[in-house]
């Protein structure tokens, strides 16, 4: 995929050449440093943007060849998207803002609020279903964003920088939800409260995906696909696989299985040529 | 549908935006009121002059009357005028002048301690008779009967109804008040006579004498015996309530033909029982009695009719009914129509809605401009949460339908808020204009509707453009979206269509000579263009407005001197057009308030004529002295007519046309009357007729001939040639009315197309060699109050 911007009068080439491949569900993160062309790759994946040339296919669908309203609606129901900044609708309770995919897309009022209910209770978020967004934490306003992306339980989750707004405690328990999301493999859920405090977080859950050089990625044990962009070795070592990113190209994968965050760090390091993320 | 209703719903009832919703459903309703209330200020109005012109005039489109006081109407031709296929309905009307006494019992103390005197006592007054026609309370009637504030229309010809001027007259208060004596009035002023007399003390009446007395017990009777001096304040005000009431029966008798000059046995009384009390005509004037035809011909002892009004099947054209059928009445009867008199007042009314259908354009052009900054506003402070909702799979329909929706809310609170607001200033305009609209107040439901569709469609005007800009915002620039300094070229772009539009105006003023052509071309294209213009012109304005003040308003209000500019400048579309939307809405409501304004001045203004009229013959020029030296006079014009020959209009074989030559009193006269100044002024023409050899012309007369000011107007009296330059030329709608009040409509046509009006000190030296002039006709101006206290009678 190549990608280029005009910005401020300047020519930006923010992805040149890039290649992704991801096969199975899991929890995967693209890592890279500020201007390495992540989040361009995030929307060209959600649909908010089209490459220059290239393809982008997800979960079966040509994403890059559709056209206004079929993106639209792959916004709608094909993806979920979850953003640094929670990006809820501060004029609806947050009740109203998980049903509002569901008012777009013109779903009978009951079915939307059943799965609404539903996915809060889930997500811990029912009690506060009534308040509006500035009235809940960041922690919660999450919750209630990627309950919001969920509604209709999308093949893939995508996830700009989620924790990046969060405290570690909160920042834990979210990765630790994205984790669930992503298999339904338990073991996947490990070590939550290790991973708030801060400690190293192994990742030994199967491999997914192929790597740019081709290195293969192994199939999970199911449930969604979740990517998440990050710039932080620990959100990183919640994931299954981490994707490099160093300008506009995927440079690398690291494989997260028996490394804490520390060693995806190193590795990192490796991949963008010694350059701090 | 659904989404973009919950889209507009919860962004307008959010905690801080629902003060700014308000106000801008303010600005609709302000709108709003300001058409409903100016537009049912005008009705009420028009609810007037209708009303005074149903009185007088009536919904005849025909009518048959003699053509001088020498002819006579008999009522055999109201049978001819039935038979014609062209006429839908046809009424006689009669009428007579006669003399109304009612006898009424009244108390005077007796002679002993608590002892009441009882007698009869006479109250008499003059009234006009007029017949009340068949079927005169039916739909359709042409002349309307006339509203009654008790008990019913005559049935018999021994009924009669009294109107409230009438019964008035015949009561005791009336006849005993000092200003009159034998039920005539007299000028000397003093308290009104209709203000209720309130004793001091309140004295209690022995039952006893009570029965001794035939008038209703007072509503205070006690049992204590009153002293003497007592009982005559209460026989006072027992008598005060003695007068004419429904049930009660009068005497009426055809007025004699010289007052004072009335032989018993010579005049022919009627007895006639009082069956309503009705209202006085819009336009006051004489006492009235009503009565059926056949009682009317028997009390005034003359068959003959004074007028037949005829109404014309549809689709039938009235003149040309009037050319055809005219020949075949009697001869000295006229037929003529009754469009003349009314058709200065219909395009009055017309052009009055025209300006009305400007103003309303107007109005909601403005709120259209204020809702447009403030939901475009909101759209830019938005544009996160547009993208938001494009991202989680909005689509532009929705974020462009929910700011219709905002607008249709916006505008449709403004009209629920409006049309009440506007009716209640309209109600306030009648209460203070009370005087002048005895119709009160008469809603214009079509202005509400108006009102209401007007602020409406003003909220999805405004919202048009928001709803575009929201259906733009892309996901990725509104979730990054940043301030971003106004860029030079989209304000030079704004600058030039603003003035692009203003010229456009000018442009289209200058475009063509046809006035139509300009009206609606303004109408429709140039106004609109022009508030468009001068709203965008606001925001180059206010940078302007900023860079010159801003330093000095910033040292005013003690903040740091750049941050003032650079906030203005850093958002000059908000300011701008918050500005030009202010400015625009400020003018529009001080235009239309201005406008309706002088709408009802002139309203009020035009019909505006002389209080009362003496005619004569030949009246002397020691008449119109008299007549100035009473006190309730203030003013007088003494008009004379006199025939003077001219070539001007052709000569037709060896005989010059023969016209009238109009001598009046400029300054008087223009102070009575109201005349709309086709070509002139008033100042310039007053100022050239005192000199001499200047006259003023009606329209007709330059409609006709062709002549308006500058010609010049070369006439014959006896021997001499006398030359005039024509300096105005006026119309009078009031004049319109008289002439049709006092039936010389078709003479005040005729005249207008021929006759001349000169100074009548000009007409003297010229005509009469400086000698007394003939007065045929004294127009007066009575003094402030006297009207109310009956002078006119």
């Amino acid at each position: 995929m190549h990608k280029t911007y005009t910005t401020g009068g300047r020519r930006v080439e923010a992805l040149r050449g890039c290649s992704l491949e991801i096969g199975e569900p899991g929890f995967y993160a693209i890592m890279g440093q500020s201007g390495s062309g992540k989040s361009t790759l995030l929307h060209l994946l959600a649909a908010l943007d089209r490459p220059d040339s290239g393809e982008v296919v997800v979960a079966g669908r040509a994403v890059h060849a559709m056209g206004e309203r079929d993106a639209t609606r792959f916004r709608r129901s094909g993806v979920g998207i979850v953003f640094q900044q929670y990006n809820l609708i501060p004029t609806l309770t947050a009740r109203e803002n998980v049903e509002l995919p569901g008012v777009l897309a013109g779903e009978e009022p009951a079915k939307t609020a059943a799965r609404a209910e539903a996915l809060m209770a889930r997500l811990g978020v029912l009690e506060r279903a009534s308040h509006r967004p500035d009235a809940l934490s960041g922690g919660e306003q999450q919750r209630v964003a990627i309950a919001r992306a969920l509604l209709f339980s999308p093949p893939v989750l995508l996830a700009d920088e989620p924790t990046g707004n969060l405290d570690s405690v909160s920042s834990g328990k979210l990765w630790g939800l994205l984790r669930e999301l992503a298999g339904g493999d338990s073991a996947l859920l490990r070590g939550e409260d290790a991973a708030s405090s801060g400690t190293r977080a192994v990742n030994s859950g199967a491999r997914h995906g192929r790597a740019e050089d081709g290195t293969p990625v192994a199939p999970g044990t199911g449930g969604m696909t979740v990517i998440m962009v990050t710039h932080e070795p620990a959100a990183a070592v919640n994931c299954r696989g981490v994707f490099v990113l160093s300008d506009g190209r995927i440079t690398g994968h690291i494989d997260t299985e028996g490394l804490d965050a520390g060693g995806v760090a190193a590795r990192y390091q490796q991949l963008v040529g010694g350059r701090a993320a | 549908m659904r989404a973009a209703w919950r889209l507009a719903i919860s962004s307008l009832w959010a905690g801080g935006r629902r003060r700014r919703a308000a106000l801008l459903a303010s600005a609709a309703a302000l709108s709003c009121a300001l058409v409903v209330g100016v537009a049912c200020a005008m009705e009420s109005v028009h609810a007037a002059i209708n009303k005074q012109l149903a009185v007088t005039v009536g919904s005849a489109d025909l009518r048959v009357r003699p053509a001088g006081s020498g002819s006579a109407l008999p009522a055999s031709v109201l049978g001819t005028v039935r038979g014609w296929p062209e006429v839908a309905r046809a009424e006689a009307r009669a009428q007579g002048a006669v003399m109304v006494t009612a006898t009424r019992p009244v108390l005077a103390p007796g002679a002993g301690e608590g002892a009441f005197r009882r007698k009869d006592m006479a109250f008499t007054s003059a009234a006009l008779a007029l017949s009340l026609s068949e079927g005169a309370d039916e739909e359709g009637a042409l002349l309307p009967a006339p509203e009654l504030m008790a008990g019913r229309l005559p049935g018999a010809a021994d009924e009669v109804v009294l109107d409230d001027l009438l019964a008035y007259r015949l009561t005791y208060s009336y006849a005993t008040a000092p200003e009159h004596r034998d039920g005539f009035f007299l000028p000397g002023g003093g308290e009104d006579p209709r203000a209720p007399v309130v004793p001091e003390a309140r004295p209690e009446v022995p039952e006893r004498l009570l029965a001794q007395t035939s008038p209703p017990a007072p509503e205070e009777a006690g049992v204590r015996r009153a002293p003497a001096g007592e009982l005559a304040h209460l026989a006072e005000r027992i008598n005060r309530n003695q007068g004419v009431a429904v049930g009660d029966e009068v005497e009426v008798a055809r007025q004699s033909v010289l007052p004072g000059f009335d032989l018993p046995g010579l005049r022919r009384s009627t007895r006639l029982k009082v069956v309503g009390i009705a209202a006085m005509p819009p336009l006051g004037g004489r006492p009235q009695a009503y009565l059926t035809l056949e009682g009317l011909q028997r009390v005034t002892g003359s068959a003959s009719l004074s007028q037949i009004d005829i109404g014309v099947r549809e689709g039938v054209d009235p003149e040309a009914t009037a050319r055809a059928r005219r020949a075949e009445l009697p001869k000295g009867l006229l037929l003529e129509t009754t469009q003349k008199v009314t058709a200065g007042l219909q395009k009055n009314i017309q052009s009055n809605q025209l300006g009305m259908v400007l103003a309303t354009v107007m109005a909601f052009l403005s709120a259209s401009f204020i809702i447009l900054t403030g939901l475009g506003t909101a759209v830019v402070e938005r544009q996160r949460e547009l993208a938001i909702v494009r991202c989680i799979g909005g689509t532009r329909g929705q974020l462009a339908g929910a700011q219709l929706v905002i607008g249709v809310v916006i505008g449709a609170a403004g009209a629920v808020a409006g049309v009440p607001l506007g009716i209640a200033l309209a109600w306030a305009l009648s209460l203070v204009f009370g005087d002048q609209l005895p119709t009160g107040l008469a809603v214009s439901w079509w202005a509400a509707g108006l009102g209401a569709a007007g602020s409406v469609v003003a909220g999805i005007a405004g919202a048009a453009w928001p709803a575009v800009r929201a259906a733009r915002v892309s996901p990725l620039i509104g979730l990054a979206a940043r301030a971003a300094p106004a860029k030079r070229r989209g304000l030079a772009a704004v600058t030039l269509v603003g003035l692009a539009f203003v010229a456009a105006q000018l442009v289209l003023i200058s475009a063509s000579d046809d006035g139509q052509v300009l009206f609606w071309g303004y109408a429709t294209a140039g106004l609109p263009l022009m508030s468009v213009g001068y709203f965008l012109l606001g925001v180059p304005a206010i940078l302007v407005v900023t860079r010159v003040a801003a330093g000095g308003v910033s040292r005013v209000l003690g903040v740091p001197g750049t941050l003032l500019a650079r906030t203005v400048s850093a958002t000059p579309y908000r300011h701008g057009l918050t500005a030009g939307a202010l400015m625009a809405g400020l003018a529009l409501m001080v235009s239309i308030w201005t406008n309706g304004g002088s709408m009802l001045r002139d309203w009020l203004d035009k019909i505006r004529f002389p209080d009362a009229f003496v005619s004569g013959l030949a009246l002397p020029e020691s008449a119109q002295r008299k007549l100035e030296s009473l006190d309730v006079v203030a003013e007088t014009c003494a008009i004379t007519l006199t025939t003077v020959e001219t070539d001007l209009f052709g000569v037709r074989a060896l005989q010059r046309y023969k016209t009238t030559f109009v001598g009046f009193e400029p300054e008087p006269f223009f102070g009575m009357t109201r005349l709309v100044w086709v070509q002139g002024d008033e100042a310039e023409a007053v100022r050239r007729l005192k000199e001499g050899g200047a006259v003023i012309v009606a329209r007709e007369f330059l409609t006709a001939q062709g002549l308006g000011v500058g010609h010049r107007f070369t006439c014959r009296y006896g021997e001499r040639e006398h030359d005039f330059e024509i300096v105005g030329v006026v119309a009078s709608p009031g004049l319109e009315i008289v002439s049709k009040f006092f039936n010389v409509g078709e003479d005040f046509t005729d005249q207008a197309v021929h006759a001349v009006f000169g100074s009548r000190a000009d007409m003297k030296a010229r005509f009469f060699g400086g000698e007394q002039a003939p007065v045929h006709l004294i127009q007066i101006q009575f003094a402030d109050g006297a009207v109310e206290r009956g002078a006119p009678a």
